[in-house]
């Protein structure tokens, strides 16, 4: 059941395509700031500072990888919809929890895929500028460790949400834009520490919205009837989603690696001490 | 050999305001081919969904060889509106279906449905560039895999040329002689007579009439009348109480029944003291019975 469904999802174009986001936005969080500012001489200003592959796991934990478990979730589930494929896949005698389950588990070894990706970005990227010259890199596997559970368990949790409203709403579009609408908002336009809790209480608030119009929509339509595992589903996912925001905004409190740690305008370097301005100056 | 194939009883399925199925009965017996036959929107493919377990009746229930359809192995459903994975090659798709389930069938089985379907030149090609016909063949090649002991088809026939058709009835035909039950709906019935055994009309969400093809065409049937003097047998007829309609067609007279009426009219032809000609029985055809069937629910 796994095999055959990841043999589908492997051959699927987008998702190589997400696999070059997840790498571009590992990239990205290393370095955009240095390059940002060191416009004009990137290949060294590239060089001159490195986050440590820890920092970039931070980061794809809070920003990427919520989007990336949302195009996940809604792509597992979604295109089965759009390829009118559910009606062969669950006539085949297995069982629908069985189905669900497998691609739940399809959906949770891709977005673990994409983290070991980030991590495998950052770290070849750390060995590379290490061996040109002497950074500040700093490796510790135990925080990876954990940095790399936190951002399994974010993309996970959102992979889930995006994946049963998807299945709900019997769209990969709705799951895409719906979901992933939440997860950019609470994630890449993330605000100080004085507005997170009206973030999260607009989140919370629209959460229960969304649920509370999707229960009225199927009790009127009856469709949620036949498939009472979806109820299951639908709690286990609150219950998550719920436990997925306490242990960000306990486990990450005002982190400065929340705030990527970059260097941007007159911050000194920290293997220089001197501005990135003096820097392009003298260059 | 198995008897029980597939039955649902007392189905019931309201969509919103609308009743798309009422209190239906059906049962397709091992080793049949039922086609489910009826206008457009009688319900015929909420009953097959039904059956194949992808939807729940809101009362009523269903069994496959005496378990629930959707826990079922060996029951098999082709919907009118199917797709297989279009990045996948056509192999690829059989390959992870057939495994699905636990069952592996041995490689070379792949290619030999793949060749009795007609597919071996496009086995390896995308799904996507299939066209519905192909994905017809594609899917009979699942089913040939697969080997289910109940088949629900619905509109198999759509979008297959004259040689797929051909494959189709065959390969329906083998599976049934093997005691597989299959139940179809379809609009082609002139196809439908060449397959089925049994037939059963749904209007409006309610199964009108079950019951053998042969006997139903029979019933529907017509009984022809060739006599000396046509006017005064015209005449006749109408005092011959089993007689419920005649037409007449040049020297012939045909004659609907309620029922055999041989005594009756030969006993008027020698009183009448007519010349008898012909008198033979014509079966009708399902394109005959169909207005009176599909119009049935409505003078009821």
């Amino acid at each position: 059941m796994l095999r055959g469904e990841l043999r589908k999802f492997l051959h699927l174009p987008s998702l190589w395509v997400l696999g070059a986001f997840v790498m571009l936005a590992t990239l990205w969080i290393c370095h955009a700031a240095v390059i940002t500012v060191k416009a004009g001489v990137w290949p060294k200003a590239l060089l001159s500072y490195q986050g440590s592959a820890s920092d970039a796991l931070v980061v794809f934990a809070l920003v990427f990888a919520p989007i990336v478990g949302t195009v996940l979730g809604s792509i597992v589930m979604g295109t089965e919809f759009s390829w009118r494929s559910w009606p062969i896949l669950l006539t085949q005698g297995v069982g629908r929890r069985r189905i669900l389950g497998g691609k739940l588990l399809v959906m949770i070894v891709l977005v673990a895929g994409s983290i070991v990706l980030s991590t495998a970005t950052a770290l070849a990227l750390a060995g590379v500028t290490q061996a040109i010259g002497p950074t500040e890199t700093l490796v510790s596997l135990p925080q990876l460790l954990v940095q790399a559970a936190v951002a399994l368990l974010a993309a996970g949790t959102w992979g889930l949400i995006a994946s049963a409203v998807t299945l709900l709403s019997r769209s990969t579009a709705i799951g895409l834009i719906v979901v992933g609408g939440y997860a950019i908002a609470e994630n890449v336009l993330e605000l100080s520490n004085a507005v997170r809790p009206m973030l999260v209480a607009w989140n919370i608030r629209s959460l229960v919205s969304i649920v509370g119009g999707t229960v009225s929509t199927l009790r009127i339509t009856k469709t949620i009837w036949p498939y009472p595992p979806l109820w299951a589903t639908a709690l286990l996912l609150s219950v998550l989603l719920a436990v997925c925001i306490a242990l960000v905004l306990t486990a990450f409190p005002g982190d400065p690696g929340f705030q990527l740690r970059l260097h941007i305008g007159t911050d000194p370097l920290p293997d220089s001490g001197v501005t990135a301005h003096e820097e392009d100056r003298r260059a | 050999m198995h008897t029980h194939g597939i039955e649902g009883h007392h189905l019931s399925k309201h969509y919103g305001s609308v009743t798309a199925l009422d209190d239906v009965s059906i049962c397709a017996a091992s080793g049949t081919i039922l086609a489910l036959l009826g206008p457009n929107g009688a319900g015929k493919t909420t009953l097959l969904k039904i059956l194949s377990g992808l939807c729940m009746p809101d009362a009523g229930w269903v069994r496959v060889d005496g378990v629930r359809p959707e826990t079922s192995t060996d029951l098999a459903y082709l919907p009118d509106t199917m797709g297989f994975w279009p990045h996948l090659t056509g192999l690829d798709n059989l390959s992870i279906l057939a495994r699905m389930s636990g069952r592996t069938p041995p490689r070379n089985s792949f290619h030999k449905v793949i060749e009795r379907v007609g597919l071996t030149s496009l086995a390896n090609r995308r799904c996507a560039g299939y066209s519905l016909g192909e994905m017809r063949r594609l899917a009979m090649a699942l089913v040939l895999l697969r080997q289910p002991r109940v088949l629900l088809l619905d509109e198999p026939t759509t979008g297959l040329d004259v040689d797929g058709v051909r494959m189709f009835r065959e390969t329906l035909r083998d599976l049934a002689n093997t005691g597989c039950a299959i139940l179809l709906s379809s609009h082609e019935l002139s196809e439908v007579e060449k397959l089925s055994d049994v037939v059963a009309f749904i209007v409006s969400g309610n199964l009108t009439e079950m019951g053998s093809l042969t006997e139903l065409l029979a019933h529907h049937g017509k009984w022809r009348l060739r006599v000396s003097n046509l006017s005064l047998a015209i005449e006749s007829l109408t005092r011959v109480e089993s007689v419920t309609r005649t037409e007449v067609h040049g020297d012939l007279i045909s004659i609907w029944a309620r029922v055999d009426p041989t005594s009756e009219v030969m006993e008027m032809v020698h009183s009448q003291g007519l010349m008898l000609h012909e008198w033979s029985f014509a079966p009708a055809m399902l394109e005959d019975v169909w207005p009176v069937m599909s119009s049935k629910r409505s003078n009821d």
